[in-house]
């Protein structure tokens, strides 16, 4: 059982990687980004794709192709956000949803048409292979580098947000829309900035995990749902709330597997609508 | 397209009552695809209503579509009753699992409403995958009826299209009763809804029950007519699919669920017939159509000034 | 079929791919490959797809089939059953075509093979297999060339029974009919085998799962001899690879499904030791025999990597067709099924035929362990055992009673 939970609390890591870049778009643009499995999925590509051109599968290669796997799939998200998103701010949401749906769309058979439909494995640099021996049971080296990882961002997100003037205005973006733009800040600016920061994440995931297991075109689906549930139990727009939501998913999750093995495709949405109907027990009648 | 006036009604029967003997006269393989666009423009609708009366957006509709295929299949397949009683069943099984997640679901708003309509259907949807004793899991369940209650195309077509008229008909009249005015009221300003002393909940409550209980008919045709069913027909692409078609035939109109599921049905039809790539050429279509018609085909057949307004009230809430 | 008489806006729409007039003797011979191009299936079925190609162009070259040439009609069903159905019904309606196949998911499966017995036109699969379509639910115009999954597990059962270090295994599959379905499969014929040996109770796996890690942890924890994997495509990647850093092959070894895509996805990062697997049709296993290296090499020269078990596969069932065809010296559907059980095979995976009572070719599985070669840039089941299918086979009565059970 502790070999469960110790090894749940490091999944638990990986899923905040991918769930952080959702939960702070939506945070402050109010934007469900459906493709942001899709942006995970693309990063697990590039980084395939960049490692051989950087220098093979050694610990600085993997490193820079992660880091630019996911700069660029910041980009096309900052691209993606003033081309397309920004122009129908102000519209219905449903708007947004589709116009997301439809990259997850693009994405998927871009993906396709580059790297082929079939399953791609991008080889583990060898100096991140093994394994840390914990009495009997067995810690990859990988995931306590993807911990790490996972702890240098939300440390970076946190004071970003508390320590300098950018996050004041983030969390008063998040606060209060019209206040900041009262303030004569350009809010066109904070969109399209967090948006690129958010894709970056996905992409920072993506790129991360790629040697840590399979690579191809049906990540995106299998990746977007286990997002949203994070970032929903965390309550949306919570960074905090998505880390110790993810952790608490990743134990459970190493439990269920040893003591209701057969929930195991369902117990991520049984956890969410536990949470999500007691939280609304504690209600009045309407929230917001 | 107002029901208070006596000539729309009797225009709209008119129609209905065409297209389905326009049915008729189609080849057998036109008439598939009609039957198949009738039926999704019955479940789109009833999202629709969902979505633009009763402002709940949910991501778990196909969990309604769903019961009424398995509560249809079930009873004709496993439980061996006769198919009249099967084809009432199903519906049932949808109307009963609206209740369920409706009560569950309407104490929550936006996204999080959203996020619990689709755990429900998720929940729904491995069911059916797994408990494969009962269900045939992934296997689904075949071979137990001629697709069609072994009817011709052509005729199970102007069948499909009349139930569908008669439900949408039946929508656009509950829109115009008092139930739905408390619904679109609930729908836009819940608090001062309460305020006037509707019980938000309650009528919330109705709505989702309405919309489950025609998404199960359209579960139930969509078995028949295809003599099966699958634990895809819970699945959130089904889902999806009708959001697309709620989007691109109008958020604001009336009719929007219809206009969407005509051209959302042809355009992925004919569009993978034609591409490999389809999967980005309506990625490209859908952006562009968002881009261009952000108000849908319903909102651009109003701005043509050919459809009225069927939303009064809705028009200060963009 | 003429659009007119609808007198409806859309008929201009509606008019893609509709074709009239009776079918004349040196019409082509349509073909609709309906294939799960997109979706879940897509990754298996591209090396499919282009061997069928491949297979069509050979024999269209030799001047096609009774001097007719053969015209394929390539359909996506997304991976999705209604899609499957509608796409099938469609080719038979509107194209008129004279056979279906393409499929690879087993739902798609059923829901395809319920139109091809209504419709009464012939319907085969080479890549997806269901023993429910061949047994329960088993039709006249149907058959399948590749080994369902109760002969795979057998075959299996055999291979791990020889090895009498294995005393303690443990199951680990999806969660669905097929992984429940193999586990027990392979589980009674290993108890009647080795009566000694101890299976644990089975590790269900959530399909679509990228993280196996916990899975892992609670096989591994187990301490089992042999862990009997269930799973295929991009879980097994994931479970190779994530249990790779757990020790998984230094503390266990491992039996599963090592189709030569996954193989190739691997390249050189199996491990040395401890990978066991069983496949349908890897072409390293099959080079003794000239058609296989001809096959090999054309479908090399064209793509520029070895064929998957699924292109061996798709190119040996449209083979075997061909030559019912010549048989019947018709495309008919009742002379084609009549023809079926008659056709002694040689095909690229040997001798086969078709079993009149169900539609199942006599397909050998393979079953062995999974090593480095120099020969090849991955690791290959080199000189796996053939299991043949009288090995495996499911007995005539067995599905008598299946199907009167069903009724």
């Amino acid at each position: 059982m502790a070999a469960q939970l110790l090894n749940g609390l490091t999944e638990g890591m990986m899923l905040f990687l991918i769930a952080s870049g959702l939960t702070l778009i939506f945070g402050i643009t109010r934007i469900v980004n459906f493709a942001h499995g899709s942006l995970y999925m693309l990063g697990a590509f590039l980084a395939y794709h960049l490692m051989p051109m950087l220098g093979g599968s050694t610990v600085a290669s993997f490193a820079s192709a992660v880091l630019l796997s996911a700069i660029l799939v910041g980009l096309l998200g900052l691209v993606f956000e003033v081309l397309i998103l920004r122009r129908i701010y102000g519209a219905d949401d449903l708007l947004q949803l589709i116009i997301t749906l439809a990259l997850v769309l693009i994405l998927r058979d871009v993906v396709k048409a580059i790297w082929g439909a079939n399953d791609i494995s991008v080889p583990m640099p060898a100096s991140l292979s093994g394994a840390l021996q914990i009495g009997g049971t067995f810690l990859p080296l990988f995931q306590i580098v993807a911990f790490a990882v996972g702890l240098v961002v939300i440390t970076l997100m946190v004071s970003i947000m508390r320590f300098t003037r950018a996050g004041v205005l983030l969390r008063a973006a998040t606060d209060d829309r019209g206040m900041v733009a009262l303030l004569g800040i350009n809010q066109a600016w904070i969109f399209s900035s967090v948006f690129a920061v958010g894709c970056f994440l996905a992409g920072l995931a993506g790129a991360l995990a790629a040697p840590f297991g399979n690579v191809n075109y049906l990540l995106d689906t299998n990746i977007i749902v286990m997002a949203f549930v994070v970032v929903v139990i965390g309550g949306l727009g919570s960074l905090s709330g998505a880390l110790i939501a993810a952790l608490s998913v990743g134990m459970v999750k190493g439990l269920g597997v040893i003591y209701f093995p057969r929930l195991s495709t369902v117990l991520i949405f049984l956890i969410m609508a536990a949470v999500l109907v007691i939280r609304s027990l504690g209600r009045g009648a309407i929230s917001k | 397209m107002s029901f208070e006036h006596v000539q729309s009604r009797w225009l709209f029967a008119a129609v209905s009552l065409g297209l389905a003997v326009a049915m008729l006269m189609l080849g057998p393989g036109i008439a598939l695809l009609a039957t198949e666009v009738a039926i999704m423009a019955l479940f789109a609708s009833s999202l629709g209503f969902l979505i633009n009366y009763g402002g709940m957006v949910s991501f778990g509709h196909a969990a309604y579509f769903g019961l009424g295929a398995y509560g249809f299949a079930l009873a004709a397949a496993k439980l061996g009753l006769p198919l009249w009683l099967a084809v009432v069943l199903g519906p049932l099984t949808a109307a009963l699992g609206a209740v369920l997640f409706g009560a569950l679901c309407v104490r929550l708003t936006h996204i999080y409403f959203a996020m619990l309509t689709l755990a429900c259907s998720e929940i729904v949807f491995t069911v059916l995958f797994q408990a494969y004793d009962y269900t045939g899991g992934d296997n689904g369940l075949t071979n137990f009826m001629a697709p069609r209650f072994g009817l011709s195309p052509q005729i199970y077509a102007a069948l499909t299209v009349a139930i569908v008229a008669l439900c949408i008909a039946f929508l656009a009249r509950i829109v115009r009763s008092p139930l739905g005015l408390a619904i679109q009221a609930v729908g836009e300003e819940p608090h001062r809804a309460a305020a006037l002393g509707f019980s938000p909940r309650l009528v919330q409550l109705v709505a989702c029950v309405i919309a489950g209980t025609l998404a199960g008919i359209a579960g139930t045709m969509y078995s028949v007519f295809q003599g099966n069913a699958f634990p895809d027909y819970a699945g959130v692409g089904i889902t999806i699919d009708a959001l697309v078609m709620v989007v691109i035939g109008g958020v604001k109109g009336f009719y929007g669920g219809v206009f969407g599921a005509i051209i959302y049905v042809l355009l992925k039809t004919f569009v993978s017939r034609a591409f490999t790539h389809w999967e980005l050429v309506i990625g490209l279509i859908l952006i562009a159509v968002v881009l261009i018609f952000p108000t849908g085909i319903a909102g651009l057949l109003q701005k043509l000034g050919l459809s009225r307004t069927a939303r009064p009230s809705g028009e200060q809430h963009p | 079929m003429k659009l007119k008489r609808g007198g409806l806006l859309l008929a201009t729409l509606l008019a893609v791919g509709v074709t009239t007039g009776p079918v004349q003797a040196q019409d082509p011979i349509r073909i609709g490959y309906a294939a799960d191009m997109s979706g879940a299936c897509g990754s298996l079925v591209d090396g499919a797809t282009k061997a069928f190609r491949l297979g069509v162009e050979e024999l269209n070259a030799a001047g096609g089939l009774l001097g007719r040439k053969i015209e394929v009609i390539e359909r996506d069903t997304k991976t999705k059953p209604d899609e499957g159905a509608k796409e099938v019904r469609d080719l038979i309606v509107n194209s008129k075509v004279e056979l279906i196949t393409g499929v690879c998911s087993s739902a798609v499966l059923l829901a395809e093979t319920a139109v091809s017995a209504e419709l009464k036109v012939p319907f085969y699969s080479a890549i997806g297999n269901s023993q429910t379509a061949t047994i329960e639910k088993g039709q006249p115009y149907f058959w399948q060339t590749n080994p369902n999954v109760l002969m795979e597990s057998i075959a299996v059962a055999e291979y791990v029974a020889a090895n009498k270090a294995w005393k303690k295994i443990a199951p680990l599959a999806y969660d669905y009919e097929w992984g429940h379905t193999s586990v027990k499969a392979f589980s009674e014929h290993l108890k009647k085998l080795r009566p000694d040996i101890e299976i644990l109770p089975m590790v269900p796996v959530k399909l679509g799962e990228t993280n196996m890690t916990s899975y892992i942890t609670a096989v591994l924890a187990q301490k089992p001899d042999l862990v009997y994997g269930a799973i295929f495509g991009g879980g097994l990647v994931n479970l190779v690879k994530q249990g790779k850093a757990f020790g998984f092959f230094q503390q266990t070894s491992l039996v599963t499904l090592t189709t030569v895509d996954f193989l190739q996805t691997m390249g050189g990062e199996l491990p040395e030791a401890g990978l066991h697997g069983f496949a349908r049709a890897p072409f390293t296993s099959l080079l003794d025999n000239p058609k296989v290296k001809s096959f090999v090499q054309s479908y090399k020269a064209r793509h520029g990597k070895d064929p998957d078990d699924w292109a061996v596969l798709a190119y040996d069932g449209l083979m075997f067709y061909a030559e019912v065809v010549k048989a019947a010296k018709s495309t008919k559907a009742d002379d084609v099924v009549k023809a079926l059980p008659t056709v002694k095979y040689e095909g690229l995976r040997g001798s086969m035929t078709v079993r009149g009572l169900d539609g199942q070719m006599s397909a050998p599985s393979f079953v062995g362990a999974v090593i480095k070669d120099a020969a090849y840039p991955f690791s290959i089941m080199k000189g796996a055992t053939r299991v043949d299918a009288s090995k495996t086979l499911t007995p005539e009565d067995f599905i008598k009673s299946a199907r009167a059970a069903a009724k």
